[in-house]
């Protein structure tokens, strides 16, 4: 009788693990990141504090799980690759739809929407890491873009760095203040469309601008 | 100016500073009339004879720290101007937010305060924002006629990319997307983007107006 029992616990396990993660969501959700307290988590799942060592170690671990959860960049990774011969229709199609399914994605995923005002509200080294990665694996793709923009002499990054900002943005605002932005109000379906439709048109225009300085 | 007046102008800019420096040090979380008095040394009547509530010092401390509300106050438009001046008004303006917003931490302070929760006056002074704003932006009207472009939204990014580039920065979360605005050449770099893509903007609308 002994190995059912021990199945038994290696569940208990996990479901506890899982309500450690959940706890950290729902608490993200209503209080924001300051609400993410040992004691309040603990309290949250109805277990004792240990139970975070013991399943984790420290409340970074526990955070960091978390998020790896759900970031929905590591999997963007792994869907938006680009050969080494990419040509560049092949690049541009790459970032138009990267940025245009980061924009619906970070719009339906709220527990993302908290993962990134995080990221943006206090100086923390989990969250420095974590932007760190997500800027290496970009930084692969830019790579494959710039040398287009070179002649030109415009910055490809910093036309992205605009376009990520401003969807990050947009979304928040619309989420938590409900008022527009420059008169667009992204909880219309019709200013959402104007929006996938004009990132698109960003990143046309500054691949246009390439080609006129290189003619 | 009577002693009277004097004092009571000095109270006022005790009671807005005592609010940015809340503000600075603890977020919006830590805003209240208590705190306000404690920091401040004002007591709690005085400020409610003076502002009637929190409210109202809070709308007092905003519209002078934030970049929009005193810019469009000042703001005079000449009576006739081309399409090129508009353009160029456009880009100074956006260049100015992101020179100010970079330096200024209280403004910074309260954008995040506004996408960080639901509340009726960050709406509130976002309304007032968005009714000049939008006048300004309908001047440039005639120039998009039939393009079927979206100027307000390429601005909307635009606003939305700058104050998120600053803020990110701010937290020393590092760089987006390969840039990094406490790098001066970056910084500069971002400055020089923003106009780029107004300028590529303006002349796609015109391309397309003249097929």
């Amino acid at each position: 009788m002994a190995t059912p029992r021990k199945k038994i616990k290696i569940r208990d396990g996990e479901r506890t693990q899982r309500e450690l993660l959940d706890a950290i969501g729902e608490i993200l959700m209503e209080c924001g990141y300051t609400g993410l307290r040992v004691n309040k988590i603990a309290r949250h799942v109805g277990k004792d504090k240990s139970a975070i060592r013991h399943h984790f170690g420290r409340l970074i671990d526990l955070e960091k799980a978390y998020i790896k959860e759900k970031d929905y960049w590591p999997p963007f990774f792994e869907r938006f690759q680009l050969g080494d011969h990419a040509t560049k229709d092949e690049i541009k199609t790459m970032f138009t739809e990267l940025m245009q399914e980061n924009f619906h994605s970070f719009l339906t995923n709220h527990e993302m929407q908290k993962i990134i005002l995080w990221q943006i509200s206090e100086e923390n080294p989990l969250m420095r890491s974590i932007s760190e990665a997500r800027e290496e694996r970009g930084a692969q793709l830019l790579s494959k873009a710039m040398p287009y923009f070179i002649p030109s002499g415009t910055s490809f990054k910093a036309v992205i760095a605009l376009l990520l900002g401003g969807i990050y943005y947009l979304v928040l605002h619309a989420e938590t203040n409900k008022s527009t932005v420059c008169g667009v109000d992204i909880n219309r379906e019709m200013d959402r469309n104007t929006i996938v439709k004009t990132i698109g048109e960003i990143i046309e225009w500054a691949f246009l601008a390439t080609e006129n300085k290189n003619n | 100016m009577g002693r009277r007046r004097r004092n009571k102008e000095q109270t006022i800019r005790r009671l807005t500073d005592a609010v940015g420096r809340i503000m600075t040090e603890k977020g919006y979380n830590g805003i209240g009339v208590n705190q306000v008095s404690v920091a401040s040394g004002v007591s709690k009547p005085m400020i409610y004879e003076y502002f009637g509530g929190l409210n109202n010092l809070l709308k007092a401390y905003i519209s002078e720290k934030d970049y929009w509300l005193p810019f469009f106050e000042t703001l005079k438009l000449p009576a006739d101007f081309s399409g090129e001046e508009l353009k160029n008004l456009y880009i100074n303006i956006l260049q100015e937010q992101f020179r100010y917003f970079s330096a200024e931490k209280e403004m910074q302070k309260l954008i995040l305060w506004q996408i960080s929760e639901p509340n009726p006056l960050m709406r509130a002074v976002s309304e007032t924002r968005e009714r000049d704003g939008i006048r300004l932006l309908e001047l440039s009207d005639d120039h998009f006629r039939n393009a079927d472009i979206s100027l307000k939204a390429v601005i909307a990014l635009l606003v939305g990319g700058i104050y998120y580039n600053v803020l990110h920065n701010s937290a020393g979360t590092g760089s987006v997307s390969g840039i990094d605005i406490s790098n001066e050449k970056e910084y500069e770099l971002m400055i020089n983007t923003v106009a780029q893509l107004v300028d590529l903007v303006w002349e796609a609308a015109g391309d397309k107006q003249q097929k």
